[in-house]
């Protein structure tokens, strides 16, 4: 019999597919008695029967101080003068080894513990890592938002979002995350995407992958400029992307609020708006889809017309 | 936004973490290295670590955060050695004072043993998959998530293992006079 046929029916029998007789019936009777007593003696098995105790942690802090511990004793001169010039634009937190970027209403950079990778991060979008785990082949952070990351070749360099994950060599992309998905834009060099539904696609320049609802949606071709435009001219472009997608980067730019449950969200927008002027980007973006916008105090209301 | 029940700064939530994988961790750890106290160290530094970064790691992630943070802690200050795994067991077999199982075709005296040491010389790969599903009981699923490989490759290192705990059993036993 050859030898895949056996493999197989070793595997159905180890997951319960087929019974010990049916085994018996493609394999030597002999042998699969040996598997048999293999496999129920090593299932009564464990290193040990006592549990692992749990590690002596120290209690968080409480969630409304803005700085947990003092890492560095610079951090109070340079928060003298942080506080003075940029409480409007960006906050900055320093927690034992952890360090977080988080852009409130203009683009900043970040970057990176190698000195040489960062990450320019639009309003509303954050990164964060661990100073301590840090190393030239472990570069390990996790992402919310719309940033354009610049990643200098070396050992591996991963972020980690909600949906997904990206894996990089030395390369700058883009990455937008929004409620229900992401999408990932190459500029140059090569970029892995991994979605959470286990689909992986490898990128080249000029490539984009997005994931929505927790599955690969599609893969497209892009105009890769030299940076995105929201970088590069304070605009945001979008290229049959979900409604979904779109809305989230209105509601970051403009600081503002979308109640979208009269309406349908399965729809996709071409186009782009310019960052400086809230009720253009409205009509280009919704007059376009048919779909009527309300301001109702804090809350824009949009309703299929 | 992260629920809070979804948050692992939440210390609760950190200690439910830790009750559902913190004795896999130490399993896996052991598999692969065969130093039972020091896959206990090394596995509450790695819930340390996933505490103080607690904020970096969304919730579903947190498993395969341990298991990459310890597998590096472990490499970091580790010359390989001679991996020898030793068992206890959860269950007495019922069948111990029934003398001989007819279904048995390896003797009981030393059958433990010599699967011990079967299992520790295994490629470490094999081993630890085989070990991760039969004793840990992880679906495929998981260990091929949590390793970074494909199911087709955690479904061929357990096939592969059994076979060869078969072959070497039957060369203990052959030899045997």
């Amino acid at each position: 019999m050859a030898e895949s046929q056996k493999d197989t029916a070793i595997k159905q029998w180890l997951s319960g597919e087929i019974s010990l007789d049916q085994l018996k019936q493609q394999i030597p009777e002999e042998e699969a008695l040996k598997y048999a007593q293999i496999i129920e003696e090593v299932d009564q098995w464990t290193p040990e029967i006592e549990a692992l105790s749990p590690p002596d942690i120290q209690a968080k802090a409480s969630k409304e101080a803005k700085v947990i511990s003092i890492h560095r004793s610079t951090w109070l001169s340079v928060a003298a003068s942080l506080l003075i010039i940029s409480l409007a634009t960006f906050w900055f937190l320093f927690s034992s080894s952890e360090t977080t970027y988080y852009a409130e209403n203009e683009v900043i950079a970040a970057q990176f513990p190698d000195q040489v990778s960062s990450v320019q991060l639009n309003a509303c979008s954050s990164i964060s890592w661990d100073e301590d785990d840090w190393e030239s082949d472990f570069r390990y952070s996790r992402f919310s938002g719309t940033g354009f990351f610049e990643v200098e070749k070396g050992g591996e360099f991963k972020v980690t979002l909600n949906e997904g994950t990206v894996t990089v060599l030395g390369t700058s992309f883009e990455i937008d995350t929004y409620d229900d998905g992401f999408s990932v834009s190459c500029y140059t060099g090569e970029v892995s995407v991994a979605g959470n539904d286990g689909n992986v696609r490898r990128l080249k320049a000029g490539r984009r992958v997005s994931f929505h609802g927790n599955k690969l949606r599609e893969l497209q071709n892009f105009k890769a400029d030299d940076k995105p435009s929201w970088l590069s001219n304070g605009t945001s472009s979008f290229d049959d992307a979900p409604l979904a997608q779109v809305i989230s980067r209105l509601e970051r730019e403009f600081e503002v609020k979308f109640n979208t449950t009269a309406i349908h969200m399965d729809r996709r927008f071409t186009g782009s708006f310019k960052h400086d002027d809230l009720d253009k980007a409205l009509k280009i973006v919704f007059t376009a889809l048919n779909i009527t916008y309300e301001k109702q105090d804090n809350l824009i209301v949009l309703k299929d017309s | 936004m992260i629920t809070e029940e979804h948050d692992i700064c939440n210390e609760s939530v950190f200690q439910e973490v830790h009750a559902t994988h913190g004795d896999a961790l130490r399993n896996f750890l052991y598999y692969k290295f065969g130093d039972l106290d020091k896959a206990k160290d090394v596995a509450q530094d790695a819930l340390i670590k996933l505490w103080n970064n607690c904020k970096s790691v969304p919730f579903d992630k947190a498993k395969s955060y341990l298991f990459t943070i310890a597998n590096r802690l472990f490499l970091d200050n580790v010359a390989h050695q001679k991996v020898v795994l030793k068992f206890e067991k959860h269950t007495k077999s019922t069948n111990q004072n029934e003398g001989i199982q007819p279904d048995h075709v390896y003797r009981e005296a030393e059958f433990k043993a010599q699967l011990e040491a079967a299992i520790s010389a295994l490629p470490e790969k094999q081993r630890v998959v085989f070990l991760m599903s039969r004793i840990d009981k992880q679906s495929n699923q998981q260990i091929a998530e949590v390793l970074d490989i494909s199911i087709k490759t955690v479904e061929k290192h357990i096939t592969s293992s059994l076979k060869s705990l078969r072959e070497r059993l039957d060369e203990l036993k052959d030899f045997k006079i």
